[in-house]
């Protein structure tokens, strides 16, 4: 599937490129995807519509039909791009026409997708990313010939190399269609794929039947939550009359197993669609990551603009050796996420072979860090304690004295405030930032200081009054800040002359 | 009344902690931009405070003076006194080619920026400003906490020369 390489680049023109327009195909999957809506809207009006109206549906029908496929037409025709020695050109719009200029050396990625239906058709979608703070979706090709989409990513990094003025272009350039045949430096088989599914328990099938449920409610009963109405839909109403109590426990139990079961399928489904046939490559320039199941994504990025790495594991992980390394790269491959996981399930060693290519060191660890105030994890408790403790207490008095065995739960929250405390540890060593948060889900950052955009110091009313203070990093294309929590001001000033000092 | 009073307490700003050190108070003159800012914010909940007053002192359901009273003493207090509190508590630094900015009390926070990092700068000005010839420095980072560091109660020539310190610096930065 992965024919994106094999192109050959071609070679630098100088006269304005020729207008393209995108693959006739896309009209296609334009239409598939506003289909099925229309056709529910139409269902609609012709169920539950104005009764007058009803009879013309048909027309009304034919009219939309008509339509939309005139402007879906309209729309791919107008919509053109051209590859301009400085530029690449985008016009579209059927009224009001937009030309967008992006030059090649603003574009820092191009990236190709490839869903379910554009493979069969064998098209990729042809994402740039130019950095900006936007949405990202100002350079987007949807969709062209996956030949195009691979001369479009040749031709684009080349003439990005020749005005960024490097000394070999076509070094830069050709390794693209070289490295097929080049051992990847990272890659994932399905035994490895499906252990990381395994760490990945995912309750989303709930979530997603939950939605189901939500949007199709109209066609269930109305009491249907109702246990005993439930119950009798089953006809399992004398059944469960009959159990006795330990069947009951039983039965909870198996629930309980149930749902761990549909989790652990939940999270190996989701993380198989995702990380299949995970392969990182080491391009001149930066890293190739390519995977996916049904959608196919096909990412580059350039090793001079990761910012930050990030290697999370948990408590089972870290017990059997196993780590996700992200980096933090200042264009994002999606909205969602700023991270882009190099590396979803691997054992230290492949880890720091990663690591080394992108000059982020891993030399320290939790053992060797440092950790922060006991008042990080006490503090809040003394303001968020007492309200539930004088809630049950009322509850229980007016309510049920049953509530009272709620206060069993309640050191729950002390606890998981200890262990948050404890995971919470800092280093600074080697020109590097260390920080390391959670207990269950553990990430330890790896900030080298020349990425250190700006640096806080805050402090509450409470901490100034115990002397503590809080330094917030504020780092490129992530959206929080790293924090270290809870450390003496005077260290606190001192990290941060350090964290400047270098930058 | 405030200007002698803001020149008494004008010299070096009375150390919150020893996070203070080395900073500058901004423009004594910030104070009243607060001061003016807030008056426009507080205005209409006396203006309401008094119609209520009005109207149940006429039908008599409360001693007069109850609602009013209060509210003014509570606008006077957010109008006369804290101004001049919160303009003690920014402060700024522009020293060693880093701009440090200081603000808040109940939450302090202190930002450093090094002048290499900033993307690009903004002098702006805005009505109340113009008034007492202020403006306000806005400094823009590539990270996306804390991308915007914005420096108050600036003359406007100070902002200006400061843009132009940070603005060498960073064309020197991008070669």
């Amino acid at each position: 599937m992965s024919d994106v390489s094999g192109m050959v680049a071609s070679s630098v023109p100088t006269e304005p490129g020729t207008e393209r327009r995108l693959h006739p195909l896309t009209l296609m999957l334009d239409l598939s995807r506003q289909l099925p809506q229309a056709l529910i809207g139409l269902i609609a009006l012709r169920l539950s519509g104005p009764d007058e109206i009803r009879s013309w549906v048909a027309l009304i029908a034919f009219v939309a039909i008509v339509a939309m496929f005139g402007t879906t037409f309209w729309k791919w025709w107008r919509f053109s791009y051209r590859l301009d020695p400085q530029e690449l050109r985008i016009a579209s719009g059927i009224i009001s026409r937009n030309v967008r200029s992006i030059p090649y050396e603003r574009i820092q990625d191009v990236n190709l997708e490839q869903g379910l239906l554009s493979r069969m058709l064998g098209m990729a979608k042809v994402r740039l990313e130019t950095g900006s703070s936007g949405s990202g979706d100002e350079g987007v090709l949807d969709s062209v010939d996956l030949a195009e989409a691979g001369r479009l990513r040749d031709v684009i990094r080349l003439r990005k190399a020749v005005q960024a003025g490097a000394s070999d272009p076509q070094a830069d350039a050709v390794p693209l269609p070289a490295e097929a045949d080049t051992p990847p430096m990272f890659a994932m088989d399905t035994r490895r794929v499906l252990t990381a599914g395994v760490f990945n328990f995912s309750l989303v099938f709930f979530a997603l039947i939950g939605a189901l449920v939500n949007n199709l409610d109209f066609l269930l009963p109305g009491d249907i939550w109702d246990p005993r109405r439930l119950l009798d839909l089953l006809g399992l109403d004398d059944l469960f009359a009959a159990l006795d109590i330990a069947a009951r426990v039983l039965s909870v139990i198996a629930a309980l197993f149930g749902l761990l079961v549909i989790g652990l399928i939940g999270g190996i489904i989701r993380t198989g669609l995702r990380e299949h046939g995970f392969r990182l490559d080491r391009t001149e320039t930066g890293f190739r990551r390519r995977r996916g199941l049904i959608t196919l994504t096909d990412v580059v990025m350039p090793l001079h603009r990761i910012q930050a790495a990030v290697i999370a594991t948990g408590p089972v992980r870290r017990r059997l050796g196993w780590f996700e390394l992200k980096v933090q790269s200042l264009a994002s491959d999606s909205e969602k996420d700023s991270d882009h996981s190099v590396a979803p399930l691997a054992h230290a060693e492949e880890v720091r072979a990663i690591l080394n290519e992108t000059g982020i060191r891993w030399d320290t660890d939790y053992p060797q860090m440092r950790s922060v105030d006991p008042a990080m994890w006490w503090v809040p408790l003394v303001f968020a304690l007492p309200v539930p403790m004088v809630g049950i207490a009322v509850s229980a008095t007016l309510a049920n004295p049953w509530l009272a065995l709620l206060y069993v739960l309640l050191p729950v929250v002390p606890l998981c405030s200890w262990l948050h405390w404890r995971a919470h540890r800092y280093a600074l060593e080697g020109g590097q930032l260390y920080v390391r948060d959670g207990f269950w889900a553990q990430r330890l950052t790896l900030l080298p200081l020349r990425r250190v955009q700006s640096v806080d110091i805050k402090q509450s009313a409470v901490s100034r009054f115990i002397g503590l203070a809080e330094v917030e990093i504020g780092v490129a294309g992530r959206s929080t800040a790293v924090t270290v929590h809870a450390i003496p001001l005077q260290e606190a000033i001192a990290l941060r002359t350090r964290l400047i000092a270098i930058s | 009344m405030s200007t002698s009073m803001a020149e008494m307490l004008a010299p070096p700003v009375e150390p919150v902690s020893a996070l203070s050190e080395g900073l500058r108070p901004v423009e004594p003159g910030y104070a009243h931009v607060i001061r003016l800012t807030v008056l426009i914010t507080v205005l209409p909940f006396v203006v309401g405070a008094g119609v209520l007053e009005t109207v149940t002192a006429v039908k008599g359901w409360m001693q007069p003076g109850a609602i009013l009273v209060p509210v003014l003493a509570l606008a006077a207090f957010i109008v006369v006194f804290l101004p001049q509190r919160k303009w003690r508590r920014w402060g700024y630094s522009g020293a060693d080619e880093q701009l440090r900015v200081a603000r808040g009390w109940l939450f302090r926070t202190d930002t450093i920026v090094p002048f290499k990092r900033i993307q690009h700068i903004d002098v702006a000005q805005g009505p109340v400003e113009r008034l007492f010839g202020l403006a306000s420095l806005t400094v823009h980072t590539a990270g996306t906490h804390n991308s915007i560091v914005t420096l108050p109660g600036l003359t406007r020539d100070d902002a200006e020369v400061m843009r132009d310190a940070m603005r060498l610096h960073i064309r020197r930065e991008a070669e």
